[in-house]
């Protein structure tokens, strides 16, 4: 395995241009995230510290090992909903360290609508813990929610992945043997009750917790009873008479002591054994990705370039260099762990996609990770490519991909557009992690393609009546559609959905992959088997 | 056996094996021993000589009868001696699309890497540049106007340096094609894609 040799001239107008349109933004990801991290108004703050409670940041730095990585999961989620005024969808979710292991963290931030449950609150605490479930770690609940935003419940409460996911899902760690423990800092009302009750270990707050299937204003409604919510739930009671909690603690960070105790009680975990030494950095300084990706998305650039500022002593073992050249594969390591890299230099051809498929049975035969490197505007089409079986060669690719059992993880570098994201592994295909980069483009087609062809439909039908459109009709039909892909198109809009797992600073590349690959050795890797390909 | 070459003739590959007390160059055995860390005693034309060499990544420097050199390792997947010629500095259509825009003009003088014209298809935008030093012998389209898969793109004439007037017409063979641009099967594999 050899250095890749960068041809990237730093000194190039191209490349000043690249980067200092990614510095803008990366500049305005980095503001971004701060404003959904800390920026509150001041009588929330107050609100909090007069209730004795902390910020969610703060249970965050009490919690965690000091000094200690922590990869926050959809930080900018509902950026583009509820008015933008629900900051990471009222949810800090992420892999932390805790006493030297790994634990997903799943914690409400009472500082935003009290931390009620919104849809995108529910979807994202559901990708949490599936998160949790499919790289087996423990997980830590930190409880403070108003309960679900009534005015939205139609939208979070009955469906199949809506709110009971959650507790499904808790029930299917315990099941598995995953450790959860819940620390209980403020009401955790109706349904969010059975967060601590499903918890093999749960702590409670004296005077702050609570926990109750009713508060006490439903219970007035419903029976008449008055009762304060202490007596109904609080600490005391459910530590001495219900036994619905296992330790009360005096505040806050006395309870986040108890449950960081409580965390090393519990067997560490054997990691899945892989090929893995000693990480070694990038020799490329990854800086330069900046000036690597075009500003215009539509300009393609040499993704081996992207490679070199990401794997260890940016070497790379490249597979099949001189077939199929629009799929650059090849072995590479991260942190040490041995890679397969599948990554975009061009439209998906036939070839390219008979080697994607080749090289993912080759890893997932090795037992060696993938890292897909997306940048792909979609499978080739014309008559001759049809004659060729692009469509039966591109299925190949998603057979063989949802067949791998090594771990699999996604970066959308640049474009990701129609059948292009899910032969490359996009959220569908049960990648175990999938961020964006700040500047990529997600959509089922580009903008253009899609106005065009939606004013081309409409013209030829209002043609059939008799109607003939001018010029300015037909922009009048084009330009809403053009204008709501474009704004349905980008990363913002992407992480706002909750469709990754967040938007990464380019030079993070190589960190968020790294711990995410540590991460996913918890779980045993399955059984080889493929379905049937049309060969 | 691995592949190596020295930093000042980087076209110039010799293969390497390790033998026990000895290693072979190419065919040639040479007896080398270490003595400490970094420090070896080679024979070299029946004579005793020190020499001491240290790893640096994929480079090693070796200090030998008071000179200094500096070997690199070739990675063997990324170096073949019989490599495929860029087709006397034509470039085919990768695939079907449309011409964005002309960066030169027929006639005009070309470097190696230079960037030629510019193409879209499958709403990425590619630009096609030279694959050898030359003149622009050929740029069949216009802007706007669309191409099926293998057309001609553009065709750059190859001249000598030294000579690039009376060089235009000469058609060189495809070893001396070669040895002038080492990269040219590289270029020619990327240029579909690059930048």
């Amino acid at each position: 395995m050899s250095r890749i040799v960068s041809k990237l001239d730093t000194n190039s107008d191209a490349y000043r241009k690249n980067q200092l349109a990614m510095t803008g933004k990366v500049e305005a990801l980095r503001a971004q995230l701060h404003k959904a991290r800390f920026e509150r108004p001041q009588r929330d703050i107050e609100r909090l510290h007069r209730q004795k409670k902390l910020t969610v940041r703060e249970r965050l730095d009490l919690l965690l090992d000091p000094g200690t990585p922590f990869l926050e999961i959809g930080a900018l989620a509902a950026n583009r909903a509820y008015q933008g005024e629900v900051h990471g969808a009222g949810q800090v979710s992420g892999i932390g360290i805790i006493q030297g292991r790994e634990v997903v963290i799943h914690a409400d931030d009472p500082s935003i609508k009290g931390g009620a449950w919104y849809p995108l609150s529910v979807k994202k605490i559901v990708r949490t813990l599936d998160i949790a479930i499919e790289n087996r770690l423990p997980v830590i609940h930190l409880c403070d929610s108003a309960g679900g935003f009534l005015p939205l419940q139609s939208e979070l409460f009955p469906d199949r992945y809506a709110a009971g996911r959650i507790f499904r899902n808790q029930c299917t760690l315990s099941k598995m043997g995953v450790p959860q423990i819940a620390v209980v800092l403020g009401h955790c009302t109706a349904g969010g009750a059975y967060i601590p009750a499903l918890c093999d270990t749960s702590v409670i707050v004296r005077g702050n917790g609570g926990v109750f299937l009713g508060g006490p204003p439903l219970v007035k409604a419903a029976t008449g009873e008055v009762v304060s919510a202490e007596a109904l739930g609080g600490a005391q009671m459910h530590t001495t008479i219900s036994g619905t909690c296992d330790y009360a603690a005096d505040d806050e960070p006395h309870a986040l002591a108890i449950a960081r105790d409580i965390l090393a009680q519990t067997s560490p975990i054997a990691k899945q054994t892989i090929d893995r030494i000693d990480a070694e950095p990038p020799f490329y300084d990854p800086t330069e990705l900046y000036g690597v990706v075009p500003s215009d998305w539509k300009t393609g650039f040499d993704m081996r370039e992207v490679i070199a500022r990401v794997v260890d002593a940016s070497r790379f073992h490249e597979y099949q260099p001189d077939y199929g050249t629009t799929m650059v594969c090849g072995y590479a390591r991260i942190w040490g762990c041995k890679v397969g890299i599948l990554a975009n230099n061009g439209v998906l051809f036939n070839d390219s996609s008979l080697k994607a498929a080749h090289f993912m049975r080759l890893c997932d035969r090795d037992r060696t990770p993938l890292v897909f490197l997306q940048n792909i505007t979609g499978y080739m089409v014309g008559r001759e490519y049809e004659e060729r079986g692009i469509t039966k060669d591109g299925a190949k690719m998603l057979m063989t991909q949802v067949g791998c059992s090594v771990p699999k993880f996604t970066v959308i570098v640049g474009g990701s557009f129609g059948a292009g994201n899910y032969g490359m592994c996009g959220r569908a295909f049960d990648g175990r992690f999938l961020w964006m980069w700040p500047q990529a483009q997600i959509a089922v087609m580009g903008a253009e393609q899609a106005a065009n062809t939606l004013a081309d439909v409409k013209v030829r039908q209002l043609q059939r009546n008799g109607y003939e459109l001018n010029a300015e009709q037909i922009a009048a039909i084009r330009d809403p559609v053009l204008a709501s892909f474009e704004a349905e198109s980008d990363a913002y809009y992407s992480t706002s959905e909750m469709w990754d797992d967040g938007i990464l600073d380019p030079v993070d590349t190589r960190n968020a992959l790294g711990m995410a690959i540590v991460a996913s050795l918890n779980a045993p890797f399955g059984e080889i088997g493929y379905g049937v390909l049309r060969l | 056996m691995s592949i190596f070459q020295f930093s000042d003739t980087p076209t110039v590959r010799h293969q390497v094996q390790a033998l026990v007390g000895a290693i072979r160059v190419d065919g040639t055995d040479v007896r080398v021993h270490k003595t400490s860390p970094g420090c070896f005693m080679a024979t070299v034309d029946a004579c005793p000589e020190p020499l001491y060499a240290v790893a640096h990544g994929d480079v090693i420097h070796v200090h030998l009868k008071g000179r200094a050199w500096k070997i690199e390792r070739v990675d063997p997947t990324r170096s073949t001696a019989t490599a495929v010629a860029a087709g006397a500095g034509a470039s085919h259509a990768p695939m079907p699309g449309v011409v964005v825009s002309l960066l030169v003009s027929s006639g005009q003088c070309v470097r190696q890497g230079d960037a030629l014209l510019v193409i879209e298809s499958m709403k990425m935008q590619m630009t096609i540049s030279a694959s050898i030093n030359g003149e622009v012998a050929e740029l069949p389209l216009l802007v706007g106007q669309t191409f099926q898969r293998g057309d001609v793109l553009v065709r750059v004439q190859a001249m000598s340096e030294a000579a690039p007037l009376q060089a235009a017409q000469a058609i060189p063979s495809e070893a001396d094609n070669e040895v002038a641009n080492p990269d040219t099967r590289t270029s020619a594999r990327r240029e579909g894609s690059m930048t």
